[in-house]
């Protein structure tokens, strides 16, 4: 049958997928993303998958360019529930049939962006120690370069190559798959995956100077999609934004809320990313997710305006705190929509609480001056703990506990940093494991929890999470200084609009410094300036007085270059 | 509706303002900041962020007096020097 099949998209899918799983079974019941994908194939495959690049995938089109990834990875012995699959790219439909390829084998994603320095994701991919790379369109000199720097034989996937590049001769130590040599499309011998395969690895700022991996399975990942899913009703008529970079986990909620839900994913292009107004409007897109930073963005452009956005009838905020204001003018310009602030950090699978902002805009006025959290989604648990770790009582502030089937089971290969952060209660006759998010929180029965700040030094720039330690140790490792500090200025919208440092005597030019904060982080976290303190404020106690180099942005004192 | 770009010159004054504002941030960035092309791609090209293009429109508002018109920029098109002069519309 696959034989026949092969020559007739229409007749495969009538067939392979049907086969593959019940047509009837629901598709938010499946046990992993892979299931998932194909159970929706099976009810959509000639509806759009995608939008990307000014044209449409359809569901079949998309497996068809999964499938043979999926057969690559399995014929090389990696489809058995632990290997990992490197995806190298920029939101590109490569990286998407990749990662559903990565899936459909058993193995879980690890999202590599482009546009990182090479350093970095030299070792991600280290860390991850991933067998496997699919390497999206016009990402080939990125590739090269990471290629040559890793000594363990990983198997290329080159699917947008017809011809393997040069360079690839001269590492034997891979095995490269250009175009012409992957399988015909089919599903039929692919393994059956298990809720406890890994479903995706991401690293996220590390406070010790090197990014940390948490390992979501697809026990983590079903329970938040099933949540979501019944939450938001999606249907195949959605037409839904996909604004978030792949090694976000935010957008492991575009991709499979929407493709679970039979709708269209609209990859925003990237130019238009920051203030995608014309594309909502021209796309008519039905469901908005994004970080409030792009709102605030749109917002400070005058392109948000009330009655812009008549079309959305849902928009989604997460990835930092939400102001009351903005959520005030989003509303506005999408009147038709149901409005919701998410919170959730990586380690407890996309989004955990949430909170659903009134109908009327006008009556937003009641709330806290940034939108509350809220309550968990079902079968999840959040609280407060104090620093004896005991529940606080409402109204009190605590750091934020999270427990449930979506908190993961710690940090990759991180044994020492897991049982600082997931730890259990003796008051907790239910023996949960509960990750301690850094956050501090307040609840009360009105709003559920309320964000306050955090306890250690992360920070969010436009929803990543930074660990200012991190870049403190790039700034003392390019300048040889004995000091270095940051700071983030708040924006009039409440949010961190970027980091600046400070560093103390140095013999190192400033430019050579940003050069190797390039070099070393992702752009997010490189400083908009490097200040040069010559008399390193101190408190009394002999530490770095923080609030006297905040306060020296205000009244300079100290030298720029 | 899409603003013409073909009459911004060399010496229109949001143009000359925005080729300031980007060439002093780029400076302060320790980068290169000589002969930025207006029609080059500013994101392609990575010599900005979307904080960092919001602070230099508001700044060229400010010092120009003229308000940038968000309807006339469709960013999808591209983010250049030229077709960001363009969006700033003298008030009526």
């Amino acid at each position: 049958m696959d034989q026949l099949a092969i020559d007739n998209g229409k007749l495969w899918h009538a067939a392979t997928l049907k086969d593959a799983v019940s047509p009837v079974a629901d598709v938010f019941d499946a046990g992993t993303l892979a299931d998932l994908v194909r159970r929706s194939a099976v009810r959509h495959a000639d509806r759009p998958a995608v939008w990307i690049d000014g044209g449409t995938v359809l569901y079949r089109e998309l497996l068809d360019l999964a499938a043979p990834i999926a057969h690559c990875l399995s014929a090389a012995g990696l489809a058995y529930g632990t290997a990992r699959c490197a995806i190298l790219g920029n939101r590109g439909l490569t990286d998407y049939a990749g990662i559903i390829g990565a899936l459909l084998a058993r193995c879980a994603y690890v999202p590599l962006n482009v546009r990182h320095p090479p350093g970095r994701l030299t070792q991600v991919m280290h860390d991850a120690a991933a067998a496997a790379l699919v390497v999206g369109r016009d990402c080939l000199d990125c590739a090269r370069l990471l290629l040559s720097a890793i000594p363990q034989p990983v198997l290329v996937l080159l699917p947008d190559s017809i011809v393997l590049p040069d360079w690839a001769a001269a590492m034997p130590r891979h095995r490269f798959i250009g175009r012409a040599d992957l399988p015909r499309p089919h599903l039929g011998s692919l393994p059956q995956g298990d809720p406890n395969d890994g479903a995706y690895l991401l690293f996220t700022s590390g406070s010790t100077g090197a990014p940390k991996g948490v390992l979501v399975r697809n026990r983590n990942v079903m329970p938040y999609l099933r949540s979501v899913a019944a939450r938001y009703a999606l249907s195949p008529h959605d037409r839904c934004t996909q604004l978030f970079d792949l090694t976000f986990d935010l957008s492991v909620h575009d991709m499979f809320l929407s493709w679970g839900s039979g709708a269209a994913l609209y990859r925003v292009p990237d130019k238009a990313r920051f203030a995608p107004r014309h594309f909502v409007r021209r796309h008519e897109l039905s469901t908005w997710f994004s970080v409030p930073s792009t709102a605030a963005m749109m917002l400070g452009m005058r392109a948000l305006r009330p009655g812009d956005f008549p079309s959305l009838r849902l928009g989604l905020f997460c990835g930092e705190a939400l102001p009351t204001r903005l959520a005030r003018a989003f509303a506005e310009a999408a009147p038709n929509a149901v409005i919701e602030n998410l919170y959730g950090p990586t380690e407890a699978t996309i989004a955990l609480t949430a909170f659903r902002l009134p109908h009327d805009p006008a009556s937003f006025d009641a709330l806290p001056a940034v939108v509350p959290i809220g309550k968990p989604l079902p079968d999840q648990h959040a609280l407060a703990v104090n620093a004896a770790g005991q529940p606080t009582g409402e109204g009190e502030e605590g750091e934020l506990c999270l427990a449930g089937s979506q908190v993961t089971d710690g940090y990759w290969q991180r044994p020492d940093l897991t049982s600082q952060r997931f730890v259990r209660f003796d008051w907790d006759a239910g023996g949960h494991v509960w990750y301690r998010t850094g956050d501090r929180v307040r609840s009360s029965k009105e709003h559920g929890l309320t964000f306050l700040g955090r306890l250690d030094r992360q920070v969010k720039i436009a929803g990543h999470r930074v660990e200012l330690q991190e870049i403190e140790a790039v700034l003392h490792r390019a300048a040889d200084a004995n000091a270095a500090a940051i700071a983030w200025p708040i924006g009039p919208d409440g949010l961190a609009r970027d980091i600046v440092a400070f560093i103390g005597p140095t013999e190192h030019q400033i430019a050579d410094i940003l050069e190797a904060c390039r070099r070393a982080l992702p752009s997010y976290a490189v400083p908009s300036a490097v200040h040069l303190v010559n008399d390193w404020p101190v408190t009394p106690s002999g530490k770095t007085d923080h609030a006297r180099l905040r306060a020296s942005l205000e009244t300079p004192t100290c030298s720029t270059t | 509706m899409q603003h013409d770009v073909s009459n911004i010159t060399a010496n229109n004054p949001p143009l000359t303002l925005l080729t300031d504002a980007l060439s002093q941030r780029l400076r302060q960035e320790g980068r290169g900041a000589s002969g930025i092309d207006p029609d080059a791609d500013l994101i392609e090209l990575g010599l900005i962020d979307s904080q960092a293009l919001l602070d230099m429109i508001l700044e060229v508002e400010q010092e120009s007096g003229r308000m940038f018109d968000a309807d006339g920029m469709d960013f999808e098109g591209g983010v250049t020097l030229r077709r960001l002069a363009a969006a700033f519309t003298v008030p009526a």
